[in-house]
């Protein structure tokens, strides 16, 4: 990869420096045509010196170039996968969680190991996120890990005043129409908080 | 050292929902039978009682929050707070969670 991202630079330096060669030539004729007149010898006169600090001007700014490419090209790459994660982190939790609404038993026990292990894995995430200080000024980042706790607390908490019909009987919580609907209404806001956070990595 | 009381190993792996009505292993049966009784002797002897949250297979907020808001209302947030202590490595936000039912439990 350094190999070719450096053969990459120097070809680039190459053909800036013929173009630039050409481009130089093209102006002299130019400037001829328009009735400018150049001395008719150039006298070279280049210390060894000169040279020395062209060379180092030279090599100095083709390492700079391939160094910079090379960081660039390794944050992409980071990100990239920050956001391939974020995405396919999405895709499973809205399935997992649809599956849970759409069967005929939801059993607390296995809703809890469920979304424990999505909340895991959530949070993972975010804190690649920020050690790599990816959207860290995003405040849709600390939000996501609330609406796991909202369709938690959906999910598997009748609280003691209760008085919205949701029971819970032989470890099997029955939910209402209404509660389905509050839970589809965090996944909308969960898929736009994703999306606000998959913006706010690719922007940084 | 404080003691230490680990849900996983001496509750269950597989923890419940909120009343002894609605499920086995529930947050009621816990308070009642293991965190009670633990936590009035750490009150006694004037130390904390750490809460090892690992090593189940996860937590409806049902159960924390009778086993530990039960407990506030019981014996006061104030008080729930001085002498228990929560550890759980596999999901850290848990203690937050349960600071929060801790302390609205007197609200």
């Amino acid at each position: 990869m350094r190999k070719i991202l450096l053969g990459d630079t120097f070809f680039h330096g190459l053909v800036g420096f013929v173009l630039g060669t050409l481009l130089g030539m093209l102006l002299i004729v130019s400037l001829g045509m328009w009735g400018f007149k150049f001395a008719p010898e150039i006298i070279l006169e280049i210390s060894p010196l000169e040279i020395v600090s062209l060379g180092i001007t030279v090599l100095l700014a083709l390492y700079v170039t391939s160094k910079l490419t090379k960081k660039t090209e390794e944050d992409r790459i980071e990100k990239d996968l920050l956001i391939s994660d974020l995405k396919e982190f999405k895709a499973e939790f809205v399935s997992k969680v649809h599956k849970i609404l759409h069967s005929k038993t939801i059993k607390v026990v296995e809703v809890s190991s469920t979304l424990k292990v999505l909340r895991i894995a959530l949070n993972t995430i975010i804190e690649l996120v920020d050690k790599h200080n990816l959207a860290q000024t995003c405040a849709a980042r600390a939000e996501l890990d609330k609406r796991i706790r909202d369709i938690n607390d959906l999910l598997t908490d009748v609280p003691q005043d209760a008085h919205d019909g949701t029971v819970i009987s032989g470890g099997e919580i029955s939910l209402t129409a209404e509660r389905k609907d509050k839970v589809v209404a965090v996944l909308y806001d969960f898929n736009k908080l994703v999306f606000e956070v998959v913006a706010a990595v690719n922007r940084s | 050292m404080n003691p230490t009381l680990s849900i996983a190993k001496e509750f269950s792996r597989t923890p419940g929902s909120r009343y002894r009505t609605e499920s086995t292993f529930s947050g009621e049966e816990f308070r009642e039978t293991c965190l009670k009784p633990r936590f009035l002797q750490a009150v006694e002897k004037g130390t904390k009682l750490t809460v090892v949250l690992d090593g189940t297979s996860g937590y409806a907020t049902s159960f924390l929050e009778e086993a530990f808001g039960g407990l506030a209302r019981e014996y006061g947030s104030e008080k729930a707070l001085k002498h228990i202590d929560i550890i759980s490595t596999e999901e850290k936000y848990l203690k937050d969670d349960i600071v929060e039912y801790i302390t609205k439990a007197n609200a």
